[in-house]
């Protein structure tokens, strides 16, 4: 055995995020890593690599026990590697020094030799087929450039054992394409793989084995060829699976609510219980947005364009003349591939993103700036991919990331309503299912998806008509991921208009209604999903690109 | 990548703008071979104080004692002086003892994760009364041997020492943060401290080691400062913290990431002893001197968002 681990624990302010963890792995395996948020796969690869100290249990490394403390340096001496979530990079130093970093300096005379150092970077990325401007800084390189780069870096030592969390979480489909090919081939190098993810599907389609892992304790480890999808799901969230998620979803659905507009009424019979949330929401929204068009509580959904965005062209002229109609009522999904605007266009609506030329419309009125808070007068909330680094201040509490927007709301007379807001955030944390301490936890001691519904929680109690989300669902797991595709389709029932950016076609057609589809920073076609295939919306996005190089 | 470039030589086109302008309204005065060495002389002090401030800053981190630590080195060469030791110990012993005080503000920075903001106003305060007592709040003057004063005054081929001494450690250390490995190392922490961190890099060495070489710095340029004007005051170093960061904050503008370098704090430090310069010639009275260094150090900041673009 490559790698065991025997007992592992570790607490966290008294709570196990890691419990009595029995783990192995053998060379040349790809194994892996599922559960929901918090169920301590995190904390797992962090042990591994050094980062976190374990408090008790044992870790043995080709059969010999590894004593005293793993500090992150031990880790990659053995050969462990980890790419992160989240990008660890030095935003001012370029791609080939990111690469370099952490391996001695080519030098001479105590001088650097970046020539060398070039050679090397370039030629690792050359041999796994990665081609992208390495001397760009990372500050200028996007998501999937950020990652490649990683990806390039856990290369270039003698990497034993590589464990990769969410790795895919923003790469588009051919990315995640090559990812696999390199990770095959150096299954076949004799190389161990620990694949962290939410996607089952690249869990099923990539490994030899899997672990599952269910509030800090493993509940199996099983071949993969041996367990299907449904059973996966079974397995990560527990005997009473689907129905019971439902059911949580639709009392938080309510409770969400009420926390706003003092609804409290919760049928017991499924389809009245959903009836009547929508009818409560609808009201909430002619409440606050005044929108006036969603009267209509039967499935035809109002057909008038609640926000319509017009030649929008960036400053930095990543988005270049993009156009686009999002219905109230509606899912309007936005599908790109990496590199195509996807992202800034949403941040040029928003106001985020400076524009040079173009207009938003909401309810037919044109607004006559944009910027975040005018868009959150109008109604707009933003939902950005980038969680740790544009969404959450990690150092606040959950109780402070909630209130951010909302802020001058929860204050009367200039005083800001503790209480107030205090219970708001209780009920959020309840009906969006929170695992937290409480509301004064540091949100950077969250999982991912936990954060992700801070973010959502953030968004509701600034009662937006207009949701603008980027990759809502990346990096959370499959009982979230269902919360927050059920949480806007129940928002577009009532006559909100939901704009999904996703890189993930697969889940596009699953949530959205249209789906637009963007290539170099414009709208290129927008399909009725209907029937729609996947290699429908594909086919268009590579001829659109192969148009634009042409 | 145009601003960039745009927004680099923004900085030296605003020194040489100042430069310009001093040029025409006192042309003689100001325009001179003798008046542009005076310049050099005149900031070689802050110049190695800010080179130490760039350091800490490249880390993250702020030094708030380094005004004291100027005055520590210029007391500490000072008083062994006037007991007859020879003069290269004297420097060495300040600069030895200013390294063992950025030592243990780094030390309680890296090990007890304080800001460095608390611990090195502790810091400051601390020294500020050990100078008290080790002078009894008097200026060293009386004793100090004709030798002392050598390295302030002397000059090679017309060019002050002191001018020299800070020519050679800024190439040295622009040589050191930008080839070497452990200036690399420096940046990476400053950069994004998780990250170097998860790349195996040693963040509590590292870390002292700014402390340290900003002590080694703020140690030299005092006692240089002492043996120019032949006498240590206690408060010698006092506006060193400023004016150091000021550079540092000026500098940081050259760069093309806004990261703190030895080239921008050189231009950083520039501009200041120019302006300092130039309205000493005007007979500018000193209040409207800190008025217009105040209002050019946060123009220039200003400057470089707008030329940003964002």
């Amino acid at each position: 055995m490559l790698l065991e681990t025997a007992g592992l624990d570790k607490k966290f302010n008294g709570v196990y995020a890691l419990k009595q963890m029995d783990f192995s792995m053998d060379s040349g395996e790809i194994h892996g890593l599922v559960g929901e948020n918090g169920a301590g796969k995190s904390t797992f690869i962090k042990i591994l690599g050094g980062v976190y100290q374990a408090d008790g249990g044992s870790i043995r490394w080709e059969g010999n026990p590894l004593t005293g403390a793993l500090a992150p340096e031990d880790s990659r001496r053995l050969g462990i590697n980890i790419i992160f979530q989240d990008n660890v990079l030095i935003p001012a130093f370029s791609g080939v020094e990111n690469i370099c970093l952490g391996l001695p300096y080519p030098s001479r005379h105590g001088l650097i030799r970046w020539k060398e150092m070039e050679r090397a970077a370039y030629a690792k990325a050359e041999e796994l087929g990665i081609r992208i401007d390495l001397k760009k800084t990372a500050a200028e390189m996007g998501p999937s450039q950020k990652k490649c780069v990683e990806i390039i870096r856990a290369m270039m030592n003698d990497c034993r054992l590589l464990i990769l969390d969410e790795p895919t979480a923003s790469l588009s489909d051919k990315e995640t394409g090559l990812l696999f090919d390199i990770i095959r081939r150096l299954k076949e190098k004799g190389t161990s793989v620990l694949y962290v993810s939410h996607r089952l599907e690249e869990i099923l389609g990539l490994t030899d084995y899997v672990t599952v892992l269910r509030n800090g304790e493993k509940i199996a480890t099983a071949r993969t060829e041996e367990i299907g999808k449904r059973e996966l799901v079974r397995l990560m969230s527990g005997d009473e699976a689907e129905s019971a998620g439902d059911a949580r979803i639709e009392v938080a659905s309510n409770t969400a609510e009420s926390a706003g507009d003092g609804m409290t009424d919760r049928p017991e019979e499924e389809t009245g219980r959903t009836r009547t949330t929508v009818e409560a929401m609808v009201a909430a929204g002619q409440q606050v947005s005044g929108t006036g068009n969603a009267t209509d509580t039967e499935n035809t959904a109002p057909q008038q364009a609640a926000l319509e965005a017009r030649d929008i062209f960036s400053r930095d002229g990543i988005v270049k003349g993009a156009s686009l109609t999002a219905p109230a009522g509606k899912i309007t999904g936005i599908f790109g591939l990496c590199g195509s605007g996807r992202t800034e266009f949403l941040e040029c609506i928003y106001g985020y993103r400076k524009i040079r030329s173009g207009e938003v419309l909401v309810n037919g009125t044109r607004l006559p700036a944009l910027s975040p808070p005018e868009s959150i007068k109008n109604g707009m909330a933003f939902i950005c991919e980038d969680r740790r680094g544009k969404a959450l201040i990690t150092q606040f509490s959950v109780l402070d990331n909630m209130m951010l927007c909302a802020i001058d709301k929860y204050s009367r007379n200039g005083r800001f309503q503790t209480k107030t807001a205090l219970k708001t955030a209780e009920e959020m944390i309840n009906s969006l299912k929170i695992r937290c301490i409480g509301t004064g936890q540091q949100t950077a001691e969250l999982s991912g998806g936990n954060q992700q519904k801070v973010v959502f929680a953030r968004a509701m109690l600034t009662e937006p008509s207009v949701w603008l989300c980027d990759e809502p669902t990346q990096a959370v797991d499959v009982t979230t991921r269902q919360e927050i595709h059920r949480l806007l389709r129940r928002e577009a029932e009532a006559g909100k208009t939901v704009i999904y950016v996703s890189s993930d076609l697969a889940e596009l057609l699953e949530v959205a209604d249209s789906i637009a589809v963007m290539a170099s920073g414009k709208i290129v076609r927008t399909f009725e999903n209907r029937n729609l295939k996947q290699a429908e919306v594909l086919a268009c996005c590579y001829e659109a690109e192969r148009e634009e190089t042409a | 990548m145009k601003g960039h470039n745009l927004k680099q030589y923004g900085t030296v086109a605003a020194l040489l703008a100042i430069v310009a302008v001093f040029g025409i309204l006192r042309p003689q005065a100001f325009l001179s071979l003798r008046n542009f060495v005076n310049i050099t002389r005149q900031m070689a002090p802050l110049a190695i104080v800010a080179l130490g401030a760039t350091f800490v800053m490249t880390v993250n981190e702020f030094d708030l004692s380094i005004g004291s630590i100027v005055s520590l080195g210029g007391i500490i060469a000072a008083l062994l002086a006037i007991r007859g030791v020879p003069v290269a110990v004297c420097f060495l012993a300040a600069v030895l003892i200013c390294i063992g005080v950025g030592c243990v503000n780094g030390f309680l920075i890296a090990k007890f994760r304080i800001l460095s903001f608390i611990t090195t106003l502790g810091m400051g305060t601390v020294l500020d009364g050990v100078i008290y007592g080790l002078t009894g709040g008097a200026t060293i003057f009386n004793g100090i041997p004709r030798s002392f004063t050598i390295p302030g005054i002397l000059r090679i081929a017309g060019i002050p020492f002191i001018t020299l001494t800070a020519a050679i450690l800024y190439l040295a250390f622009h040589v050191f943060m930008s080839h070497t490995p452990v200036g690399r190392k420096l940046y990476a922490i400053g950069g994004n401290r998780e990250a170097a961190e998860i790349a195996g890099i040693r963040l509590f060495r590292f870390r002292v080691l700014a402390f340290a070489l900003s002590g080694a710095m703020a140690g030299l340029a005092g006692a240089l400062v002492a043996s120019r004007v032949g006498s240590a005051n206690t408060t010698a170093g006092q506006g060193y913290f400023l004016q150091s960061y000021a550079a540092v904050f000026i500098g940081c503008t050259v760069s093309k990431s806004g990261v703190p370098s030895v080239i921008g704090t050189l231009i950083g430090t520039a501009i200041l002893a120019v302006m300092a310069n130039g309205l000493t010639i005007l007979q500018m009275p000193s209040f409207m001197q800190d008025i217009i260094t105040g209002g050019i150090i946060i123009l220039a900041i200003v400057a470089q968002k707008i030329g940003a673009g964002r």
